[in-house]
């Protein structure tokens, strides 16, 4: 147990590390992809699970985040005054499920409580992954990639395609998510390093739910979902609901990402939602080396800091492309597990040699000692 | 009453009759045999038995109720495990982990309470990996508890695979082609092992090739040929009857 948590801790000294780091170089605007990073890598964490843990690609993710940021965006920027009078919008009110604000032209505007579209995004996510899990996981391989993939491009054009998710332009003026006291996730400086926090909070704490999962019953079951599929159902897992949950799950974590970037950011657009951004979270995901949680962290942060920094230019998706094809290729397994083979083919062959002796020194001193 | 009732079970694939109304039944306690040349439908009947497959038409009852047409999952769930012949391990994972999703009908943590990591799940935690452990230390395999199942020796992996298949703790247990890849010393081992799973009130039923393994532990055998029955008795009666000679041995044989 007290291996596990050597990473958590390591993490966390890291986070406040480079926020004490940041701060004290006034170089604060790195936080500001950091904050990014860390949303996408939710998405990232959950598409662990289900690819690397339990051999079921989705090529549609960037679809459930772009429900749970779309949710946000809509119901957070529907104005309520015009309909202050009717009975639902008075109980909301009554019930605190309201906030008021100003507008950019000073206008007076109420709006739905982030709290409760987050429920909402939730809830519309949780729904849709399920209806669409229970006829596409009977699939399989390259199959299941083609169908999510369909899911994915639905959502993309959907998004593009209405006028309530404001077409091309997507969603602006999203207000901020308040969570307690003054402290609020959006944009602003004033919030920068509070949002910094929360977000590594809530990786670092999804991240202790996920890893508590994989060594568990119910972890080991659909790591053998992978492992033989037939064989698992003989021993007695119900395969189809495990996946179908566990898809669910894993939606439901892109959602949260999708509901917080959008606060943060201030808005949406349709290329949240796009091919190329779920190609992004399966390529992180095989990088990272497929069944590693911390691989997948690890890679994710690094790749979705440097694009969000801008590093790749115009090349992005082709970045993120030419990496996958890359893992594909020369490290199907992850570059973490290759560098990992290498260093532990090198320990192993002394390795093996003590692992031997050791048994014969104890006989020998068995004989030794009459 | 018998533990496994097989009762006019048909499976076709297109116009070919894997299993063609056969029926037969295991005595509880008993260790009992299906042969037949290749081809005559064994591993269809063990797959339609265990619900990997769905039969035709037919019935099946375990244990006094009717399991026909129940997923694979639920008939494990009521005590039927089973062992393939070409050896299903679950890749990427550990030997121990291999045995310990065997316990997974003995334990009942949700994906919830497995990441909440809930006091519940922590006790069944430990009592699963000592049971797992007992069954590694009884096949002999203790030592390669950590090491990655899939890339073990074959005779090794049929170890797990038995021992994955025991930690469900079934009333019966199905082997398919227990013996296949085996060298003759681990086969010689393999009767005294399954005699030793039946003492433990476990119920075998075993698909086999190898005619000296089958008329050594069994008590009954039954003998497929192109999906019927064809001859059914003790080792010595099915030994000399002479359909099953013929089919063996050819003509021949069975006139002389």
């Amino acid at each position: 147990m007290k291996g596990k948590r050597a990473p958590f801790l390591i993490l966390a000294g890291l986070v406040i590390a480079v926020q004490l780091t940041t701060t004290l170089t006034e170089t604060e605007f790195y936080l500001t992809q950091l904050i990014m990073a860390a949303l996408y890598s939710l998405v990232v964490t959950g598409l662990c699970l289900l690819m690397g843990y339990a051999g079921q690609i989705s090529l549609g993710h960037a679809g459930f985040f772009a429900i749970g940021g779309y949710t946000a965006a809509t119901l957070t920027t529907l104005n309520l005054l015009p309909y202050r009078t009717t009975f639902i919008v008075r109980l909301l009110e009554k019930s605190g499920l309201t906030l008021s604000d100003t507008n950019s032209w000073g206008a007076e505007i109420l709006y739905l409580s982030p709290w409760l579209s987050l429920v909402a995004a939730l809830l519309i996510s949780g729904t849709v992954a399920f209806l669409i899990g229970i006829p596409v996981l009977r699939l399989k391989g390259h199959y299941l990639a083609m169908a999510t993939l369909g899911f994915g491009t639905i959502v993309y054009r959907i998004a593009i395609g209405s006028t309530i998710f404001g077409e091309a332009d997507g969603i602006s003026d999203v207000p901020g998510f308040p969570l307690l006291g003054g402290l609020v996730v959006d944009g602003s400086r004033s919030q920068r390093v509070f949002c910094y926090y929360f977000v590594w909070i809530l990786v670092l704490a999804l991240l202790a739910l996920v890893s508590n999962l994989v060594d568990s019953r119910s972890g080991r079951a659909l790591r053998a979902i992978h492992g033989n599929e037939e064989a698992a159902q003989a021993m007695g897992v119900d395969t189809s609901r495990l996946k179908l949950y566990l898809f669910v799950l894993s939606a439901l974590f892109a959602t949260v990402a999708g509901v917080f970037l959008t606060h943060y950011n201030g808005g949406i657009g349709p290329s949240e939602s796009g091919v190329m951004k779920s190609v992004r979270y399966v390529a992180i995901v095989a990088v990272g080396g497929m069944a590693s949680l911390w691989g997948t962290l690890s890679v994710g942060i690094l790749l979705n800091f440097l694009s969000l920094r801008g590093y790749f230019g115009s090349l992005d998706d082709a970045v993120f492309g030419g990496v996958l094809i890359a893992v594909m290729l020369f490290a199907p397994q992850g570059i973490l597990h290759r560098f990992r083979a290498n260093r532990s083919a090198e320990e192993k062959t002394p390795k093996k040699d003590s692992d031997r002796s050791q048994p014969q020194t104890e006989k020998e001193e068995a004989h030794g000692t009459p | 009453m018998a533990l496994l009732e097989v009762d006019g079970l048909c499976k076709a694939f297109g116009g070919l009759r894997a299993v063609d109304r056969v029926s037969f039944e295991v005595p509880d306690g008993a260790i009992k045999a299906v042969i037949g040349p290749n081809g005559a439908g064994k591993t269809t009947l063990f797959n339609l038995i265990a619900g990997s497959l769905p039969a035709d038409t037919g019935s099946i009852a375990f244990d006094g109720r009717s399991i026909y047409g129940a997923p694979s999952h639920r008939i494990a769930a009521l005590g039927i495990a089973r062992t393939y012949q070409n050896v299903k391990i679950f890749r990427q994972m550990t030997v121990l982990e291999n045995v310990l999703v065997g316990c997974h009908t003995r334990s009942r943590g949700g994906i919830t309470a497995c990441m909440l990591r809930l006091p519940f799940t922590r006790r069944e935690e430990v009592r699963v990996r000592d049971r797992a452990c007992e069954l590694l230390d009884m096949l002999g395999i203790a030592e390669l508890a950590d090491e990655d199942a899939s890339m073990l020796a074959f005779g090794q992996q049929r170890a797990v695979e038995l021992a994955r298949a025991l930690a469900l703790e079934p009333k019966l247990l199905l082997l398919d082609e227990p013996a296949a890849g085996l060298n003759i010393r681990e086969t010689a081992g393999l009767g005294e092992r399954i005699r030793s799973i039946r003492e433990l009130g476990i119920t075998v039923l075993i698909v086999e090739h190898d005619m000296s393994l089958i008329m050594d532990i069994s008590e009954e055998i039954t003998v497929l040929n192109f999906g019927s029955k064809i001859a059914e008795g003790p080792p010595q009666e099915v030994q000399r009857d002479p359909e099953v000679i013929r089919v063996y041995l050819g003509d021949e044989h069975a006139e002389s």
